[in-house]
């Protein structure tokens, strides 16, 4: 083979280990940006609405609406923050929840809903659930509330720390000192 | 008195627990940690306890307690019927009322009736002495109870050791006192011994009497 032959060979065998090299040195990362967020900067809401209504709804049918006086979207953080709000949570049988709170927020990619203040919801069979937080998570379509809640249907009051419930409140898990009273006068125990 | 249990019936029943899940659809009250149930002056206490309200039907485990006026039941677990005025205790059941205690795998204590009844391996203690028998039927409130299958009564206190098919206890009068045997009845009473068809002991006065076919063998006193 001609001698040239090996000096080609042996050029691209270097060419080819300082290749390998260059890319499979550690490298350290460049440094983070510094977090202008964390900065202690309230992320601005790009969005406000007042008086208006936001709906979920799947395969044209109406999951849940919030209507609310005030409705600020940050569309950087995917959240919406609402003020007084009063919504309406359908059920697969056809009830529904009303609900009134001082404010929630949503998260506009998993759609929970995070709620406070005042928080109530009736449900259509007249079932009241009252508790100081609460959520909903869209994903188990369940509600849970804390901070001491309290959930009357019919002669039964349910009271304790949390509380998690189906969508219809057919259906609770108290915990945290739970307490169930039911039967009797309608007022026993209020 | 009738109307008064009625109500207590219809009274309201608390549940307690650490942790209570309800299914309203069912009716089903599921409590788990800490559990009691109150309803009027009875308080059932547990470490578990399913209660339906719609049947009004509850099932109590973990070291059961029912307590209600100056009775008091224990158990490793009790099934509650009509609004936890019939209690069905299972698994070393112990009802006290008063200075009388009973015993037995399984207790059925029906509270407004003050009546209880233990179907098998039963034990009555009282001031008078222990009552061992197949079965046994309380009346709490009359002081009274009735031991039927294998009865053995001992009473160290009277120095008596009877034996019976069924033997009927009489606790009030206080101080008339008295157990009737009947059936293969034995007594033997400091070293004397009475059999016979039926025999009735005095408690308080150690007088023995038999009726029917009787015999008696008295034991000299060195």
């Amino acid at each position: 083979m001609h001698k040239t032959a090996y000096i080609a060979i042996a050029c691209g065998l270097i060419f080819l280990v300082g290749g390998l090299y260059y890319f499979l040195k550690e490298e350290p990362l460049p440094p983070a940006p510094p977090d202008s967020q964390a900065a202690g900067k309230q992320s601005i809401p790009n969005l406000t609405f007042s008086g208006s209504t936001i709906v979920e709804e799947k395969d044209g049918k109406r999951i849940w609406e919030l209507s609310a006086e005030i409705i600020e979207a940050d569309t950087s953080q995917n959240i919406a923050t609402l003020k007084n709000i009063k919504g309406v949570f359908y059920q697969e049988k056809g009830g529904k929840i009303d609900i009134v709170a001082k404010e929630a927020v949503l998260d506009t990619k998993t759609k929970d809903i995070s709620l406070q203040g005042d928080i109530q919801a009736t449900a259509s069979d007249g079932a009241v659930f009252t508790a100081p937080q609460a959520k909903w998570s869209d994903k188990n379509k369940v509600f849970s509330g804390t901070g001491g809640i309290k959930l009357i249907r019919g002669d039964t009051i349910i009271t304790g720390d949390t509380i998690e419930t189906d969508a219809s409140m057919e259906k609770v898990k108290v915990q945290g000192n739970a307490r169930v009273l039911t039967g009797g006068t309608p007022n026993a125990g209020r | 008195a009738p109307a008064a249990q009625g109500e207590a019936k219809n009274s309201p029943v608390e549940m307690v627990a650490d942790t209570i899940e309800y299914d309203s659809v069912n009716g089903i009250m599921t409590a788990a940690g800490n559990v009691t149930i109150t309803q009027e002056k009875s308080i059932i206490t547990g470490t578990r306890a399913e209660y339906n309200v719609k049947t009004k039907e509850g099932y109590i485990t973990g070291g059961v307690k029912a307590v209600k006026d100056d009775a008091t039941l224990i158990a490793a677990e009790v099934r509650s019927y009509d609004s936890n005025t019939r209690l069905v205790a299972a698994g070393d059941a112990v009802l006290t009322k008063g200075e009388n205690r009973v015993y037995g795998p399984q207790v059925d204590y029906y509270i407004d009736r003050q009546y209880a009844i233990v179907p098998s391996n039963a034990r009555l203690e009282t001031t008078d002495g222990i009552m061992t028998t197949d079965k046994l039927e309380a009346y709490l409130n009359e002081d009274r109870a009735v031991g039927t299958g294998h009865v053995h009564i001992v009473s160290e206190a009277r120095q008596l050791d009877a034996t019976a098919d069924e033997a009927v206890y009489y606790g009030q009068p206080k101080g008339d006192s008295k157990i009737v045997l009947s059936g293969n009845a034995r007594a033997i009473q400091e070293g004397n011994t009475l059999t016979g068809k039926t025999v009735t002991i005095r408690l308080d006065n150690k007088v023995v009497d038999a009726q029917g076919r009787s015999r008696l063998v008295v034991t000299p006193k060195k």
